[in-house]
């Protein structure tokens, strides 16, 4: 994105915003998709990842590359509490338009449920890590984000998203060595981690 | 170079561990009418925003008809326990009933009488009432869900002072939530109140939510956990968030027999004991 879009975006032009929109909501869903495993969550995701980046906008800094970056952080703070985020516009979100009751095709209906199947396989094998080390993997691994980039979008120190996706790495790892028929496919024997990292502090995001 | 080639195998090695992700497109008819609805959104919140900026020029040329209006209007609210009739849209198309189909595959909790949550606050009007969802990390991915949970049936109320509404038009027609700073510090206390109520069919269930941090939201950054102020023995937080433009908030959450009740209020130079006097107000 143009620097002089950027200043577009930061001054509320509703022209740069419909862009925005129009470059990124496959992306912003698609992300929202894999954080939260429904379809119908990450649609409400996206209208609010817009919303809160339109409220956000005067953070928007004058100088820098992409946007998605910037999107994609709301997407995660949206995500990890889609109750507040909608609570905080729920006018706007009370006039948005419901989704059809029905399908237009079963077809469609058929690939959603398994890709909601896949992202709940996924969602069995990262079982195993902090919601952090989740948010990093999604991210670099699944969005093909750089290291530099997700730490943009987070708001953490590029070092933080290295050790958090190493860390996730030696999890998997483990938890594939652990996988045996004794156990049951795809379940990790433990539960899910403690959130203990110090690294945890130097998140700055808006809630 | 080589920093790029360890991203480049790790990131590798990591997607040989996972399954492929799922990838579509919103759909086509979908993407339009979210855009368009935002754009909408976006476009009306423009003259407010300008509104603010000469905000005393208008102040001053509406003052004696909001004034006039408020005297009218704000007597018959505060007096009379039955709120003003709901916007159509807000009681019909609350994403939370929406959402809530998603999570019980199609058999949406119903919604509780008003009598389940706060009935009146003086001074303020009630302008949202409908369903609540039981949000978890997300639904039917979760530990457990609505169903699972025998969930029977939820309300969510917001209230806004009654001045906004005469000040910033009624929640169809401009209002903003939360409500702008610069209106809610010339009006010191609560501005607005949201509760939530969730009914089950056993008594554990609250208790077992009330628990989940991934049901509470209790882990979410910003969120500082208070030692006094909690009700019932439930949880009690101050939250500190830029989303709330600069406000205060407290939110109070709590299990009370087969009910689980969430009330956040929000605003500026609020304290802890207005905040818990309104949340006691609900009636789950």
């Amino acid at each position: 994105m143009e620097p002089d879009q950027r200043d577009r975006v930061r001054a509320g032009d509703t022209a740069a915003f419909e862009a925005l929109f129009e470059r990124y909501a496959a992306s912003v869903y698609n992300h929202a998709f894999r954080l939260t495993g429904s379809w119908s969550t990450a649609e409400e995701v996206v209208s609010l990842t817009f919303l809160e980046a339109w409220r956000l906008r005067g953070a928007v800094h004058a100088d820098g590359g992409s946007l998605q970056p910037w999107l994609l952080g709301i997407t995660v703070n949206v995500a990890r509490n889609v109750r507040r985020a909608a609570r905080r516009h729920q006018a706007a979100m009370s006039r948005l338009p419901p989704p059809p009751a029905v399908p237009d095709f079963a077809e469609e209906l058929a690939g959603r449920l398994d890709d909601e199947a896949m992202v709940a396989a996924t969602r069995t094998a990262v079982a195993g890590l902090r919601p952090r080390e989740r948010e990093v993997l999604a991210l670099c691994v699944w969005s093909g984000l750089d290291y530099a980039t997700a730490a943009e979008t987070l708001g953490v120190p590029v070092g933080t998203v290295r050790s958090r996706l190493s860390r996730a790495r030696r999890r998997l790892q483990k938890l594939a060595a652990a996988s045996t028929p004794a156990s049951a496919p795809g379940q990790p024997k433990s539960a899910r981690p403690r959130e203990d990292s110090s690294d945890e502090q130097q998140q700055r995001s808006p809630i | 170079m080589s920093s790029s080639n360890d991203h480049r195998s790790e990131v590798a090695e990591l997607a040989r561990l996972l399954p492929p992700p799922a990838e579509r497109d919103l759909p086509p008819s979908r993407q339009r009418v979210i855009g368009a609805h935002l754009m909408s959104e976006f476009r009306e919140a423009r003259p407010a925003d300008s509104t603010r900026r000469s905000g005393l020029v208008v102040l001053a040329a509406a003052a004696a008809t909001v004034l006039t209006v408020i005297a009218g209007v704000t007597i018959g609210s505060a007096v009379t326990s039955s709120p003003p009739p709901l916007p159509r849209k807000a009681v019909t198309a609350l994403p939370g009933g929406k959402q809530q189909n998603s999570i019980t595959g199609g058999s949406p909790s119903s919604r509780l009488p008003e009598s389940a949550g706060i009935t009146t606050l003086a001074g303020m009007t009630r302008i949202i009432a409908g369903t609540a969802p039981l949000w978890g990390f997300k639904e039917g991915t979760g530990p457990y869900s609505g169903r699972s949970l025998g969930l029977l049936g939820s309300l969510q109320q917001c209230w806004v002072l009654t001045s906004a509404i005469m000040r910033l038009g009624p929640l169809t027609h401009g209002l903003p939530m939360p409500l702008p700073l610069w209106f809610a510090t010339s009006h010191p206390g609560p501005a607005q109140v949201c509760d939530e109520v969730w009914a089950f069919a056993n008594s554990w269930a609250p208790v077992k939510v009330l628990r989940n941090p991934e049901y509470t939201g209790s882990g979410t950054p910003g969120t500082i956990t208070l030692r006094t102020g909690s009700i019932d023995h439930g949880l009690a937080w101050q939250v500190d968030s830029a989303a709330n433009g600069g406000m205060s908030e407290f939110r109070f959450e709590w299990a009370q027999g087969m009910h689980l009740a969430d009330v956040s209020v929000i605003g500026a130079d609020l304290t802890l004991a207005q905040a818990r006097g309104i949340a006691l107000k609900v009636r789950a």
